[in-house]
């Protein structure tokens, strides 16, 4: 009887041995041999140059520094016909040596190098959208009436001036397509609480950008990238791109804004 | 364990056979449709053992007596009571227990009642309370009554039952979750031996399942994680089928089914009592279902055995038919060598959809709708069977090729907006599963068990998934390892050990972070993570060992049992999950795993009268 009762309060001590809570263990972080870039070339402005930098690994503190990546050998190509250099400039920042105006209507192509990876990204810069109708929602949005082009998109967002300066809108809230020439309607996000207070007739605008269509897909999925911290959940996935080349990912795109127009009441 | 059977993880809910989502296998139990008997973590089997008279598994290739599944069949009977005497068993665990009572009612009829229940919470709860894992619970019955009508004539009705309950602790910190899933099965079965060549069996069963999935974040704060699933399906199925064997060498096999199936659904991206009470925010789906089939099994000379046969489908929501041509053979090339192949081609109606995104079972079945087309798939398999000295080992190695069209997944931006068609949520897609498996089986003698190999690949391509690149399901696993083995001491001591390795669970985790300006919206840049690929990444491997040790002995006259059960003996720290956080600072994310099942030793008694 005393065996049983030895084995049995053995059994008790293991199973509250066994029930420890969960144990969370620092693992080796994922590999990042990825070449991430960015640019935007907005219609009628200087061109401000491409970042190209790799991902540093999520274990390690950012920084624009450790990311950039100093050595590419780099060059847009303007309609086939010119081709601009670029040089690093700082933070893995490349740019021409010069001021480079960026036309509507034009076909960029970036041309890369860094060792035996090579990557490519074309673009053409749309025109800028002009507002045919700007109206204010109820709650406090605004929609927009522009006439759409073929294989370009359009997003709208809201502006309100404060005393020295304006504040906008940190998103899209759609981004719209229409391969027609018709008249197609976006919303913007809606205007914060906080901003309510300086919302007036005269403060209150609203701006259309229209970009070339990758930007769909990449706003599309851009949600994908988010951190997730709890262990039943798990990243959404990739996001589309259009810099392509082996483990290269990025975005280079031709951009172009209408004029500020003040919304009207509906 | 069997070769090519595997699970997505320690919380997921379904047997994944030949990379082969669960929904992709058909179970039966005593002819009865059920959607989901499967229970978590490998602490009990499927199915009650006290119950069952014979257990089918047919991993692919199945003959076209089975339907309505793309992938493989799992039939199980249960037994029927024994007709000399009352008996019964009785048994009592740390984890779980269980009885058994069956015997005559009259002369010429019998009834089993048999159940199970599970309540590793409840020692949770008592023991430990603080810990934050998930807490879980079920309890099945299965149950059969036979009635001998006529010399000829056997009527039986059985019932299955089960309740599944996963559930997240008081103290959970990240996220809220109750989860559970209920079957509920009634079968009466009419067999008419018509003459010593003709049978004929007549079923009618009622299906009955519920699944509900809720899981919310924590902080009240909603979150992309907070979601709603509830599915509720009721069955009607009568089934006819006709048995004759019209030769020494032929048996003809043919059947007809009428399923009449109702779903009523919700899929919401939050969760308030009144969406589960609320019928108009439901969504109901009924169809019609018939099901034909004719198959015919040969032994053409002493060597050669076929089995040839079709099935053919009308579905009334998708007005289609479908037709599934269904061949196997095998080839005695010497006593000792059998080999095999089958080719067969199946639709399937009922789909069940989970999401990827969340490791947790979020169970939604959904039919064939003139928009979600069937799934089909077509499979090939080869292989051989050897029988070595005198047969007591048996070794097999088959290799099979499966491609699935029309399968469904949530799109990854799907809104679950009440509001909005559930057809919206899915996406359409394809897929392929190819492996070879390898099977030692000894099967008499004191030591008794088998060694199990499987190297697989199972792919997945959506136009609206990881850029419509071709991904790995969670579930892929390339090897796959199981050492089962018994030894009996004598005839009342016996040990028993199960070693499993599998390559890790797929996931999605990203391969390092970046920073992005926010375009022409200001100079403002945040930092991202970057992830390549959906479930582009493989966790570590996951293995352990578990062991049990069994001693009959007789007690007041009556046989009795007394067991102890160890799961994973060397405490191997299984990865659950791997995920990305900030470390307690706040300012550096790492990356952490995290171990639900470790080492658990539960004992129990049992005794039989």
């Amino acid at each position: 009887m005393k065996l049983k009762i030895t084995i049995i309060s053995l059994f008790i001590i293991a199973i509250l041995v066994g029930c420890e809570d969960s144990s969370v263990v620092e693992v080796q972080s994922t590999d990042t041999d990825f070449i991430g870039v960015q640019a935007e070339l907005i219609g009628g402005e200087i061109f401000e140059g491409v970042t190209i930098r790799k991902p540093l690994p999520f274990t390690q503190n950012y920084s624009a520094a450790s990311a950039a990546l100093t050595d590419v050998i780099a060059y847009i190509k303007v309609d086939s016909v010119q081709v601009i250099p670029l040089h690093h400039a700082s933070d893995g920042l490349y740019k021409p040596l010069y001021d480079v105006e960026i036309k509507i209507g034009s076909t960029y192509e970036l041309f890369a190098r860094i060792g035996d990876r090579k990557f490519y990204s074309i673009t053409t810069v749309p025109s800028a959208p002009v507002i045919n109708k700007a109206n204010i929602q109820s709650d406090n949005y605004f929609t927009v009436t522009i006439t759409s082009k073929p294989g370009i998109v359009y997003g709208a967002t809201w502006a309100i001036r404060l005393d020295s300066s304006y504040a906008k809108a940190d998103d899209f809230y759609e981004i719209v397509k229409d391969n027609s020439n018709t008249f197609i309607s976006i919303r913007t996000k809606t205007i914060p609480d906080n901003l309510i207070p300086y919302v007036s007739n005269y403060s209150r605008y609203v701006q259309v950008y229209a970009f070339d269509r990758p930007f769909l897909d990449y706003f599309n999925t851009k949600g994908n990238n988010q951190p997730i911290d709890d262990y039943f959940s798990q990243g959404g996935g990739p996001v589309s791109w259009n810099v392509y080349g082996d483990g290269v990912f990025g975005l280079f795109i031709g951009v172009a804004a209408s004029e500020y127009v003040h919304p009207d009441l509906n | 364990m069997l070769p090519g059977v595997s699970t997505a993880s320690e919380l997921s809910n379904g047997l994944y056979i030949r990379g082969g989502s669960p929904d992709q296998t058909l179970t039966l139990v005593d002819n009865m449709m059920v959607y989901n008997p499967a229970h978590l973590g490998n602490f009990a089997s499927t199915f009650d053992e006290n119950a069952l008279q014979d257990i089918k598994l047919i991993k692919g290739g199945f003959p076209a007596e089975y339907g309505g599944r793309l992938s493989s069949v799992l039939d199980i009977k249960l037994r029927e009571g024994r007709k000399d005497k009352e008996s019964g068993s009785i048994g009592v665990g740390i984890i779980n227990s269980n009885f058994t009572f069956e015997g005559p009612l009259t002369d010429n009829s019998t009834y089993i009642i048999s159940g199970r229940g599970m309540y590793y919470d409840a020692v949770q709860n008592l023991l430990n309370k603080s810990t934050e894992t998930p807490r879980y619970n079920f309890y099945d019955l299965s149950t059969k009554f036979s009635y001998l009508l006529t010399e000829t004539d056997i009527l039986s009705l059985s019932g299955f039952f089960s309740k599944d309950h996963l559930y997240s602790p008081d103290n959970a910190k990240d996220i809220n979750y109750d989860i559970g899933w209920e079957n509920g099965a009634v079968n009466l079965n009419w067999l008419d031996i018509n003459s010593e060549s003709l049978f004929s069996n007549t079923t009618f069963s009622f299906i009955n399942y519920n699944s509900k999935s809720v899981i919310q974040n924590a902080s009240d704060v909603s979150s992309t994680q907070d979601y709603y699933a509830s599915s509720k399906i009721q069955d009607v199925i009568l089934r006819r089928l006709m048995e004759s064997y019209w030769h020494k060498d032929h048996t003809f096999k043919g059947g007809l089914q009428v399923s009449y199936h109702n779903f009523n659904l919700l899929a919401s991206k939050v969760y308030n009592y009144f969406l589960e009470i609320n019928s108009d925010t439901r969504t109901d789906l009924n169809s019609l279902e018939f099901s034909m089939f004719l198959q015919n099994e040969s032994q053409i000379g002493s060597r050669l055995k076929t089995n040839i046969g079709a099935r053919a489908y009308y579905f009334t929501a998708t007005k289609g038919m479908s037709f599934d041509p269904r061949i196997s053979l095998s080839y005695a090339l010497s006593e000792d060598i059998l080999l095999k192949a089958s080719y067969s081609v199946a639709h399937q109606y009922l789909h069940l959809v989970s999401r990827n995104d969340i490791s947790l079972p979020t169970d939604f079945w959904f039919p064939s709708t003139n928009k979600i087309k069937p799934s089909k798939s077509t499979q090939y398999i080869l292989g051989c069977e050897i029988s070595l000295a005198d047969n007591v080992y048996l070794v097999t190695l088959e290799a099979y090729y499966r491609d699935m069209k029309n399968i469904i997944e949530f799109k990854e931006n799907a809104t679950f907006d009440v509001f909005d068609t559930i057809e919206d949520y899915f996406t359409i897609g394809q897929g392929e599963a190819y492996g070879l498996e390898f099977f030692l089986n000894k099967r008499a003698g004191k030591f008794t068990g088998w060694i199990g190999y499987t190297l697989a690949w199972t792919r997945r391509q959506f136009d609206d998934l990881n850029l419509g690149q071709i991904f790995f399901p969670k579930y892929d696993r390339r090897h796959d390892v199981s050492v089962v083995l018994t030894y009996k001491l004598d005839k009342n001591i016996s040990f028993g050990a199960t070693w499993t390795y599998s390559s890790g669970q797929r996931t999605t985790l990203p391969n390092g972070q970046y920073e992005f300006n926010n375009f022409v919206l200001g100079d403002q840049s945040n930092i991202y993570l970057y992830y390549s690929k959906r479930n582009g990444y493989q966790m570590p491997a996951y293995h352990k060992l578990d062991l049990n040790f069994t001693y009959k002995f007789k007690m007041f006259d009556t046989d009795a049992q007394f067991y102890v059960n160890i799961f994973n003996v060397y405490n191997h720290q299984n990865a659950f999950a791997q995920y990305v956080t900030y470390d307690d600072t706040g300012t550096r994310m790492v990356l952490k795993q995290i171990t639900l099942f470790p080492f658990i030793p539960t004992l129990g008694f049992t005794i039989k009268f």
